[in-house]
């Protein structure tokens, strides 16, 4: 088997070309022992050339992997041709292994966590600021531009309004962090009638049916077939990455609210961020101080539209449409959640106004005398052991993998979160899909 | 090519699997048809690497492999004259364990048994161990 090594942005990559037998595996170890340095700890390793592959060849990259990640770090696999695919999908390392399709992406998350490896070490150097009784510790992740794909528009749910023609069909992606109102089902007529509370996050999507079972929905996907279709009345998804991970840490037992953290996050973009627009999207994992959740019972559709053509959080509406849990819940235990935020002391004019509208319903009815908007879901497990690190997308899988799921609610601004990894995207622009 | 039987003799060496895989996809040609050659290269793979690497312990011998069609079916023959290494007797790996608990010792018999419909093991005092694999080749038509 012919290995080359190559550098990218200080990143060592192997390519290789051949056959990855018992053979091909005894000259990588060779070759990888001459290549690999001792400050090496992300390796992306090209497979774009390699035709087959056995149990030898996976005990090698099991290997690499295994010592890289006692420093820190790990094999990155990219261009995987479809037989040593199989042969990982068989063997059961398709999910052990991170694999990427191109070899951009590979440096590209290979660049990102060696930057968060050195961040973690030199921890005592990343800016901190003291807010709501809590610490935060803001890490800069990326520079990318953020932005919010949106369908539907939320002031067909807050009325009732959405017909068959209102609902979109969105393929499921495995990479993207969502909230909205959807369903799976086969056609438009399955699901419009049991549209509910959905997020996806970590490679999961959970929905709340609105069957009158009060019972999430739980799927994670083998393996991102591209064929998970999810019917939407309203979706708002973060075509991006994370600008800034931002550690938290609560000083008291009870944490502080999704909304304090909310103003947290706004005052230090108003601080650290010239270009900051006033929307900001936020995907975290968090320990649980309390969680108040609501969440539509009945498939806002016109056909079921309350009779005074109030919206359904009206006071004569709301009990029989929103379920609102004002009894604290989960206590202790680990939650995942997305969701996004304006900030309504934030000059917004640089946004388009209709597809804000779109977002959020900005009218009085909806805003009253509010400071910001809100909108998060998030879902509960029982408590996993806390990791203070910045790797927040892959803490999400693990926590989504490993995890046993316990609930998935629409959060209420006043749940509590004691400590919390957040990954903040600064929304530069909202697009219709 | 029906009752068509051929055959290798080959030394136990890893630079060797190859060979053995481009054997397989010349017998599979010549059967006529080449839908399953990578299943069966890979069957085969990991019975002769464990040939190799267990039964002579990297200290070299022959390995002989013969392949039938008989039917619809490919049977392959795989015989050593190492130390006796029944397949049947490896533990399954553990597919579910996390990165640090996971190994690959099994995996190639766990891909062998996977990938053929039928994997039987022999041993003789004399002869040694052989090995038998069968799949159906579905690319196959049925010959009246």
């Amino acid at each position: 088997m012919e290995i080359a090594s190559d550098r990218t942005d200080n990143i060592l990559m192997i390519s290789l070309k051949g056959r990855l037998d018992a053979f091909g595996a005894s000259q990588l170890d060779e070759a990888a022992k001459k290549f690999i340095k001792d400050d090496d700890f992300f390796v992306v390793i090209d497979m774009g050339d390699v035709s087959y592959l056995s149990s030898g060849g996976i005990r090698i990259l099991l290997a690499a992997e295994k010592a890289l990640k006692k420093r820190g770090g790990g094999i990155h696999l990219c261009n995987v041709n479809s037989y040593p695919l199989k042969v990982l999908e068989m063997a059961g390392f398709a999910q052990v292994l991170s694999i990427y399709s191109t070899t951009e992406d590979a440096i590209k998350s290979c660049v990102a966590l060696e930057a968060m490896r050195r961040a973690e070490k030199d921890w005592h150097r990343l800016p901190r600021y003291q807010k709501s009784g809590a610490r935060f510790v803001v890490f800069e992740s990326s520079a990318e531009e953020a932005v919010l794909k949106v369908v539907g528009n939320i002031s067909n749910v807050l009325y009732a309004r959405l017909t068959e023609g209102d609902v979109f069909l969105r393929r499921f992606s495995e990479t993207e962090y969502s909230i909205g109102l959807g369903a799976l089902g086969g056609s438009v007529q399955d699901c419009i009638h049991i549209l509910g509370e959905m997020i996806t996050i970590g490679g999961t999507m959970v929905w709340l049916p609105t069957d009158g079972n009060d019972t999430p929905d739980f799927l994670i996907p083998k393996r991102d077939t591209g064929e998970v279709m999810i019917y939407t009345g309203y979706n708002v998804a973060l075509d991006g990455t994370f600008n800034d991970i931002i550690v938290v840490e609560s000083e008291g037992d009870m944490g502080l609210t999704i909304g304090d953290l909310y103003t947290a996050i706004f005052e230090i973009a108003r601080e650290r961020r010239a270009g900051f627009r006033g929307l900001v999207s936020l995907a975290m994992q968090a320990d649980v101080g309390e969680v108040y959740s609501s969440g539509v019972k009945i498939s806002p559709i016109k056909q079921l539209a309350p009779e005074n053509r109030e919206m359904i959080m009206h006071k004569d509406n709301i009990d029989r449409w929103v379920d609102i849990n004002a009894v604290p819940k989960y206590r202790g235990e680990t939650m995942v959640s997305f969701g996004i935020g304006i900030d309504l002391m934030s000059e917004l004019s640089s946004l388009d106004r209709d597809a804000l509208n779109a977002l959020f319903y900005l009218h009085p009815a909806n805003v009253g005398n509010m400071k910001m908007l809100l909108h998060n879901h998030g879902v509960i497990f029982k408590h996993l052991p806390w990791k203070k690190n910045l790797n927040l997308d892959g803490e999400l899988r693990r926590i989504v993998n490993k995890g046993e799921f316990v609930d998935m609610r629409h959060l209420l601004d006043n749940t509590r979160i004691v400590r919390a990894i957040c990954g903040v995207s600064y929304i530069s622009d909202i697009v219709f899909e | 090519m029906k009752g068509a039987q051929l055959e290798l003799e080959i030394d136990a060496k890893l630079e060797n699997l190859s060979v053995i895989a481009d054997f397989i996809a010349t017998v599979m040609r010549q059967i006529g048809t080449e839908k399953e050659v990578f299943e069966v290269q890979t069957a085969v793979d990991e019975a002769c690497t464990n040939i190799i690497q267990h039964a002579y312990a990297g200290k070299g011998g022959v390995i002989g492999i013969s392949c039938e069609l008989q039917d619809n079916d490919i049977v392959i023959t795989i015989t050593d004259k190492g130390m006796p290494f029944d397949p049947g007797s490896v533990p399954p790996p553990d597919l579910e364990a996390d990165l640090n608990h996971r190994g690959v010792g099994g995996l190639g018999v766990y891909l062998m048994r996977k990938l053929m419909d039928d994997v039987s093991y022999d041993f003789d005092a004399e002869k040694g161990n052989k090995l038998t694999m069968r799949k159906m080749l579905s690319g196959m038509r049925r010959e009246s």
